[in-house]
């Protein structure tokens, strides 16, 4: 089991998940140039969470896939190229797949999901959808290994919708327990 | 009653979205159960949203498929398709088919969905006037595409929306005729339906606002011209009409308990014993609207398809409520729309607008609490709203097994 967890309020907004996330897609390429050209673009977002809040709200959100037991995207996906590795724990894009219709970024109560052009794979003329792949590779996702505040943990448990119906908070899932 | 074999036996009526979640939830329960998935369509479950994409000619129609002969194995489910069921009684719990077969239930979903609505008159079976539904639609729509003949989009909903951008993308921009004062009257405001009706014009589609269809020409090769309300003629050799959907209820209508579609609970249950309901033909408790409603989108065929193929099957699970919405690229231009988006004052309604440019973000609140949103050029924040929108109402949590 993958998954990605998330406490929004240890985050201090240093963004270096960002950072780690691109570093760890650049693949081949050199790391430094790959940051530089701005195409590589994190799967993680860190942005501030605005003011009027009590001390209770966190000062910046984090819009990462939580790789969900009970993914609201799957269930969305009008092409099903969403669909869930239960085995890894991961909800996997199949970018050859999408259409690039915005339903998973309607759906996706996390904000995780984006679409982007110009993806490998992706059907000509249109944008597709672009989300944490779980750094699969890694074991551990990049973004996890390099939070400093412990705002980011995973592995070994599920995260997302069906670990936030048992901490009984914004119980959004539906389906088979 | 399981059959003599003992086995629990499952009839589906329907083998889109809702029927084949369904499928799949039985048989993760269920090993043993005999599923009966009956088909009108002589095709394997394909995907209508993607009906769209085809017409632009950016998927071929084997890419439309949900689900292979292959699967129908591993899922050991026999598929009756090309026949519809003609007759439902709840009493003995059967459903008779159009060939005259009987399939008896333990278990029924009936995931019938919906038929394209045409407005009363109009000569529906003409050559050149459809709907767009289904996969012969969609052919016919790309052969008229093929010979050069212009098509006329009836309605600008999300539907005629949708099909507006593919007739562009494959290089027919559409007339469009509008019934109301600006497109998309339904899940949108008049600023952001203006913003999209700008953006639609410039690939060449032609709106023809507070217009209906008043006649029509014919010629040998069927449809010439229609005639407008406004006076006007329009050449096209296809009119399509996106008027919207008509849940199919006739089979459940004096057996279970219907409405606009057939009424629901949370868990898809009906009002007869032993049957369900998911998907299109699904009257379902709206969160925001606070009364039941027919929520005819994928998300919510897929997720009650889910929530009556296991209780179905002896689990437990429930819908967490229907919430109306709409996502679209309009030729590069993201809009999704959510919720209630008129803004009424007498329900206590006030609305928060912010505008630049091709951006446009509308927040409708009732009485402060979020209700609705309307969103073009800028999407990102939509999953977060929906789930703020879902928050704070009792029907959005799980209900208590």
């Amino acid at each position: 089991m993958l998954g990605i967890r998330v406490d929004e309020s240890k985050c201090t907004g240093c963004r270096l998940c960002e950072l780690a996330c691109v570093a760890a897609h650049a693949g081949d390429r050199d790391t430094a140039a790959w940051l530089l050209e701005g195409i590589g673009a994190t799967r993680i977002r860190i942005t501030a969470a605005g003011s009027g809040g009590g001390p209770e709200t966190p000062r910046y959100r984090v819009a990462v896939c939580r790789h969900c037991e009970s993914p609201v995207c799957v269930d969305g996906c009008v092409s099903e190229a969403f669909c869930l590795d239960a085995k890894a724990g991961l909800v996997d894009v199949r970018t050859s797949r999408c259409v690039g219709c915005w339903t998973c970024v309607m759906e996706c109560p996390f904000g995780a999901v984006e679409l982007a052009r110009h993806e490998p794979g992706a059907l000509p003329g249109g944008p597709s959808a672009f989300k944490c792949d779980g750094c699969r590779e890694l074991g551990t996702p990049a973004c996890v290994r390099v939070c400093p505040t412990g705002a980011l943990g995973g592995g070994g448990r599920a995260g997302g919708l069906a670990a936030g119906r048992r901490r009984g908070r914004m119980a959004l899932r539906e389906g088979v327990e | 009653m399981p059959g003599p074999s003992g086995a629990r036996r499952y009839v589906i009526v329907g083998n889109s979205a809702a029927g084949l979640a369904a499928l799949r939830a039985i048989r993760a329960l269920d090993d043993a159960g005999q599923v009966t998935l009956v088909a009108a369509e002589a095709r394997p479950a394909y995907s209508r949203v993607l009906l769209t994409p085809f017409i632009a000619g950016r998927l071929p129609e084997e890419a439309l498929y949900l689900a292979d002969a292959g699967e129908y194995r591993r899922l050991r489910a026999e598929l009756l398709s090309g026949v519809a069921a003609a007759a439902l009684d709840v009493s003995r719990r059967e459903v008779t088919l159009d060939d005259g077969r009987v399939l008896p239930y333990d278990a029924l979903l009936l995931a019938t969905g919906a038929c394209a609505a045409f407005p009363r008159g109009t000569p529906v079976g003409l050559t050149g006037i459809q709907g767009l539904r289904t996969l012969e639609d969609a052919r016919a729509i790309r052969e008229a595409v093929a010979r050069r003949r212009r098509v006329a989009v009836i309605g600008a909903g999300p539907v005629g929306l949708k099909l507006t951008c593919a007739l562009c993308e494959a290089g027919a921009p559409p007339d469009v005729v509008v019934a109301s004062s600006h497109i998309l009257s339904q899940v949108a405001d008049g600023e952001a339906a203006a913003i999209v009706q700008a953006h639609l014009g410039r690939y060449g589609v032609l709106f023809h606002l507070d217009a209906a269809v008043q006649g029509l020409v014919e010629g040998a090769d069927g449809l010439e011209a229609l005639g407008l309300t406004d006076g006007s003629g329009l050449p096209c050799g296809l009119a399509v009409y996106c008027k919207g959907a008509e849940p199919a209820v006739a089979l459940a209508a004096g057996q279970v308990e219907t409405g606009v579609g057939v009424c629901v609970d949370d868990a898809m249950r009906t009002s007869a014993e032993g049957v369900y309901t998911a998907g299109d033909v699904a009257e379902v408790w709206d969160v925001v609207a606070c009364r039941r409603c027919v929520g005819a989108i994928w998300p919510h065929a897929v997720a009650q398809g889910r929530v009556a193929g296991t209780n179905m099957a002896g689990g437990d699970a429930r819908f967490r409520g229907g919430l109306q919405r709409n996502a679209a690229d309009v030729l590069g231009l993201p809009f999704v729309s959510m919720g209630q988006v008129r803004v009424r004052y007498e329900d206590g309604c006030d609305a928060v607008v912010e505008r630049t440019g091709r951006r446009y973000r509308k927040l409708v609140l009732r009485e402060g609490r979020l209700v609705g949103a309307v969103l073009v050029g800028d999407v990102s924040e939509a999953g977060r709203l929906q789930a703020a929108i879902r928050k704070d109402e009792v029907r959005a949590c799980e209900v208590q097994a």
